[in-house]
């Protein structure tokens, strides 16, 4: 009886789903609710909840030396404040982000660039969108440059598809990630 | 008699060619800023990215219009009045201003690479520790410019007022230009634009100032 469950409670443990990195494409950029970049929707009731603003797979091996987004969200999430990581100077106005560091941000997997905190007003479901700022430097993206190639704009490619998808929910549907798995992958599930 | 007048004739003619007398030739090594030369390796025009605290770009890594890296040491050939090089001419008083604009240099901020050497050339390849930003460099010679057109360099600095230090005041006339029209002295990446390469840069000079 006492083999029988320690056997369950390892069959259990191991099938119990990691946390895993929602994004795995190259220069992902997405919300996430943790700092793993496993999370991008939640519900909740009123409150205050953090939202991480976070660069995945960047190919820059370099590390981040300046990058610019728009974090847009609807009127029942009302912004409680902003920490950006790292030493760096916001030029732009939120929900504008056009920054540049005094010391380049190391290369990571997961980068979090910045910490968004809302209070969410009420339970309707509130949607999070990234799209290019304003003024983008490159047309219709959002970018970042690597300290060893100043010049260079490496697009931010978004986790859930394009400007119109949100990449994070609160108290709605769940967003998916930008790119649909091959029918190999999709039979690899029920092997 | 005439073996007395042969001896002293060869006598005052050695002296002569031994003694030069003063005003026939300048044999003192004094730098003559009218036949001194610097060149730079291409025609440019270059600019440089420079920063008080010297953690600028180097002139042997300037950029071209369009952000290409391009060498832009000058060399300097040191000659005196005769054409002769100047050997071991001291660095300290060998080195760059501007023509026009505000360049801003710290003390011994843009000196000469190195003594001059036994071709009388010495270069100015490092960084600059200096901010504001300038147009056309002259090379000056213990403070007298050498007399040839200013060569195709400008800077530019994150410490855009030129207080040698890049602070708060520079952020307020960066965002003025990154939002605005187009000023040199925000296009750090010199391409033309004011954008996320500039913010790079301007981010990576705040808080320098001279050593």
């Amino acid at each position: 009886m006492r083999r029988s469950v320690i056997l369950l409670a390892a069959v259990l443990l191991l099938a119990a789903p990691a946390a895993a990195q929602v994004d795995t494409h190259p220069d992902g950029i997405g919300l996430y609710f943790d700092e793993q970049a496993s999370i991008n929707c939640i519900d909740m009731g009123t409150g205050i909840v953090t939202v991480h603003l976070v660069l995945t797979n960047a190919t820059a091996a370099s590390g981040v030396a300046a990058w610019e987004c728009r974090v847009d969200y609807p009127a029942n999430l009302i912004s409680a404040g902003t920490s950006l990581a790292g030493s760096c100077i916001n030029l732009a106005s939120e929900p504008d982000f056009a920054v540049g560091y005094v010391q380049p941000r190391p290369w990571a997997t997961i980068n979090v660039l910045a910490d968004l905190t809302f209070f969410v007003s009420n339970t309707s479901p509130a949607d999070l969108f990234l799209r290019p700022i304003s003024q983008p430097s490159v047309p219709g993206q959002m970018v970042y440059v690597a300290p060893d190639d100043i010049g260079a704009k490496v697009p931010m490619i978004w986790s859930t598809g394009g400007p119109d998808v949100p990449v994070a929910t609160i108290n709605g549907g769940c967003a998916v990630p930008a790119e649909q798995d091959t029918w190999g992958g999709v039979k690899g599930l029920y092997r | 008699m005439r073996r007395t007048i042969t001896i002293m004739i060869l006598a005052t003619a050695w002296s002569l060619l031994s003694c030069p007398v003063a005003g026939l030739a300048d044999p003192t090594g004094i730098p003559d800023v009218n036949l001194s030369t610097a060149t730079v390796p291409s025609p440019g025009p270059f600019s440089v990215y420079t920063r008080p605290d010297g953690g600028g770009h180097p002139l042997a890594a300037a950029y071209l219009m369009g952000g290409q890296v391009a060498d832009a040491t000058i060399t300097l050939h040191l000659v005196d009045a005769n054409g002769d090089p100047i050997y071991l001419y001291p660095f300290e008083d060998l080195w760059l201003e501007c023509d026009a604009g505000s360049l801003a240099v710290c003390a011994g901020g843009s000196t000469a690479d190195a003594y001059t050497d036994v071709n009388g050339d010495t270069t100015f390849s490092h960084p600059l520790y200096a901010g504001g930003q300038g147009q056309g460099v002259m090379v000056l010679v213990s403070g007298l410019a050498l007399a040839q057109p200013p060569l195709p360099i400008s800077f530019n600095s994150p410490d855009i007022t030129g207080d040698l230090v890049a602070n708060l005041d520079d952020i307020v006339l960066f965002g003025m230009d990154w939002l605005g029209s187009y000023h040199y002295r925000s296009d750090f990446f010199y391409d033309g634009v004011i954008d996320i390469s500039d913010i790079a840069l301007f981010a990576q000079g705040l808080g320098a100032g001279c050593p």
